[in-house]
């Protein structure tokens, strides 16, 4: 019954249940999802306030050091999308940091309303709200094309990788995917919110699947699970990249 | 039964015990999941308990009278009814699948010899009529009694036909069918007081429906945000109120009840009353919002109180007063420390139902490896019960369970890590006037009553 409190961990199970609950019969819950939305707010403030603890006592300075899960202050309540977005990573208690002056900015979203069945675009100027705004070296993800940070740049400031440790539940060999590295990858990658998981090619895939179609198969997850280390980022970003899909055509 | 311990407990002369009345359902060990119970509901008289689950299907008990020729079944619940209510459907417009599984039904009071009631799965609620029929026509002029066509030339007389009695038959037909008014999944259905309307709820909006019209209804309460990126709660479960046909009250998956007001608007957006306790900030945890979503809200009989169900607690509510609640009951706190394993598991997202007794004296509601557990507001006793088949003798009195927090494990109790999560009571009823209950457990029905019943 034991399993590891820790914010990478908890960061993989919500989203491996995002990416499951997208097979799932019925239809995705959205009430469940909702609720795994938070956990994932809440996992990865503490992660990036663990993450510039270390960094702040690599530096000599600053953070507050303190490594353990204390118990979070609720922060003022974001939207559901912008949650996911960093709050400027420095800080001890992560607070939105005001959009610096970009100009000609652009963010698109293309949206299928369930209710009207009409395909509603919303352009909003000016950069993602985090765009640019952290120091923590996460790359500007809102800019078109430049969806892969460099990992390494993160992995040199972060404790060294911890292993999952889980019971095993769904068969599978203890995997690697909470290395630091990928994980920074989805940290950053959600920095932009859903548009920051797009590049401008991919923007077609908010378009939803032709109708008539059957449902589609569900993944092939046990050979997808055979790859190591890369499984998490790769897999969990497509998978991503549908259930925005599917989240924001709701 | 007001004055009357309704909690069984050691001491007490007014105490009550619960017994093990019936068990329903397959006793297999492998589970078909189309069987597996989701709702039960008794009616407005008691005599009828209707369960609903997975598979669609609804099967309805009825309460046996008193016979002389069975003196020992009184009081017994036997099949009544059987009829599929709702098959799995596709949704081509949006390649999804709609589960045919039964989320909530819902008695219609009786009027006349039949009886009506509403199920609902995620997307399409039916009003179902269910009568008996005990007399058939014997002697029709035009037909033999096989059903074959009399050749009209032969008929030279002409008779009446005479009603003869036959054996009991039950017919479940489905009245109305009230579909497309919901995007999203639907959690719950409330008839109104004023027995003309009722109300449907999904996880933004909900509905109000007059129960002769399915070809529209009124939305009353839309919660969904004009960018769905901005959405931050759910609906998840109303209830109208038992008497004043204008109010009901909905729940949200941050913890709040709002209370509406229908005479206020044709939009109930703004409510009349948010009830909202504060938050701890110091049992702050990643699950927070998790166990604070509300699962389940009831009326009390009496309409002053409401009685709400999060994940951890049981909390009854004065209607009157909107900053905290009036009663606050743990149902299995031991669980704060495991909520990790519990998300893992999934168990953390199960909604648990909560249900008030006759007089509004006690509430019950369950929890896992079959537990239930009931408390009285009078005594503030509490007690933990389990529907188990090894004592499901008849008439065996119930022994109250306990769960061992730490430390020494006593005999008898029962230590968290043992506990089977598999083995969870989601959905129990309560008789409207007796001291029966009805506990779903899994696939099975367990009935349990009152020694002196």
């Amino acid at each position: 019954m034991e399993c590891v409190l820790n914010a990478q961990t908890l960061i993989s199970i919500s989203l491996r249940k995002i990416h499951s609950s997208r097979s799932q019969r019925g239809g995705i819950r959205l009430h469940k999802n909702l609720l795994v939305s938070y956990v994932l707010r809440n996992a990865r403030q503490l992660y990036l306030t663990e993450r510039a603890a270390g960094a702040g006592a690599g530096a000599g300075g600053g953070g507050s050091g303190s490594r353990c899960p204390a118990p979070l202050h609720r922060p003022p309540e974001p939207p559901f999308a912008q949650r996911l977005a960093p709050a400027g990573g420095v800080q001890q208690q992560p607070v939105p940091v005001p959009e610096p002056e970009a100009p000609g900015h652009c963010r698109q979203t293309t949206v299928l309303d369930l209710d009207t069945q009409t395909l509603v675009t919303t352009v909003r100027k000016g950069p993602a709200p985090d765009c640019a705004a952290s120091s923590s070296a996460a790359a500007c993800c809102c800019c078109p094309g430049a969806r892969k940070r460099k990992p390494e740049a993160a992995g040199g400031e972060l404790s060294p990788a911890k292993r999952l440790r889980l019971d095993e539940p769904w068969g599978s060999p203890a995997w690697e995917c909470t290395e630091p590295a990928n994980i920074s990858n989805l940290i950053s990658i959600f920095g932009s919110g859903f548009s920051g998981l797009l590049s401008r090619q991919d923007s077609e895939l908010l378009l939803p699947p032709p109708p008539l179609l059957p449902p589609p198969p569900p993944p092939a997850a046990h050979a997808e699970l055979k790859q190591n280390g890369q499984w998490c980022s790769q897999q969990a970003l497509a998978g991503l990249g549908a259930w925005t899909r599917a989240i924001v055509a709701f | 039964m007001a004055g009357v311990g309704v909690v069984g407990g050691s001491g007490g002369a007014n105490d009550l015990q619960w017994c093990f009345s019936q068990v329903k359902g397959a006793l297999d060990e492998d589970v078909a999941e189309a069987d597996i119970i989701s709702t039960v509901e008794f009616n407005y008289s008691g005599d009828l308990l209707a369960t609903g689950d997975k598979g669609g299907r609804v099967v309805i008990f009825q309460r046996e009278q008193e016979s002389k020729n069975r003196p020992h079944h009184k009081g017994e619940y036997n099949v009544y009814s059987t009829f599929q209510s709702h098959e799995p459907e596709f949704d081509y417009l949006k390649s999804l699948e709609i589960e045919e599984k039964i989320n909530k039904i819902r008695w219609l009071p009786q009027q006349n010899a039949a009886h009506f009631l509403l199920s609902t799965n995620d997307k399409t609620i039916k009003l179902w009529k269910i009568s008996e029929r005990d007399k058939r026509a014997e002697g029709y002029n035009l037909k033999e009694e096989d059903g074959r066509y009399r050749n009209p030339v032969r008929i030279t007389t002409l008779r009446v036909p005479v009603l003869k009695p036959m054996d009991l038959m039950v017919e479940a037909s489905p009245r109305r069918i009230f579909a497309n008014a919901h995007t999203y999944h639907i959690n719950s259905i409330s008839v109104n007081s004023d027995n003309e309307t009722y109300l449907s709820a999904d996880d933004l909006r909900i509905n109000l429906w007059h129960l002769e019209i399915t070809d529209r209804s009124f939305n009353i309460v839309d919660i969904k945000p004009a960018n769905m990126e901005e959405l931050t709660e759910v609906i998840t479960a109303a209830e109208c109120h038992p008497h004043q046909c204008n109010v009901f009250a909905y729940s949200s998956s941050k913890g709040t009840i709002r209370l509406c007001d229908m005479r206020a608007g044709a939009l109930c957006d703004k409510h009349s009353k948010f009830f909202e306790e504060p938050e701890d900030p110091s049992s702050r945890s990643f699950f927070s919002e998790i166990i604070s979503s509300i699962s389940d809200v009831k009326f009390s009989h009496n309409g002053r109180y409401m009685m709400t169900r999060d994940y951890l607690s049981v909390k009854v509510w004065d209607v009157n007063m909107e900053t905290r609640p009036l009663e606050t009951y743990q149902v299995h706190e031991y669980l704060r420390s495991k909520l990790c394993s519990l998300y893992e598991n999934d168990c953390i997202f199960d909604k648990f139902e909560c249900c008030w007794n006759g007089s509004d004296s006690a509430i019950m509601t369950g929890s896992y490896n079959n537990f239930f557990r009931m408390f009285d507001r009078n005594t503030k006793r509490d007690i933990t019960l389990e529907a188990s088949r090894e004592s499901s003798k008849p008439r065996a009195i119930l022994k109250p369970r306990k769960v061992c927090t730490g430390g020494k494990r006593r005999k008898d109790e029962i230590s968290v890590d043992s506990l089977d999560f598999n083995k969870k009571i989601l959905h129990t009823a309560w008789h409207p006037k007796e001291n029966i209950i009805a506990v779903a457990a899994t696939n099975n029905l367990y009935i349990f009553q009152d020694k002196v019943n």
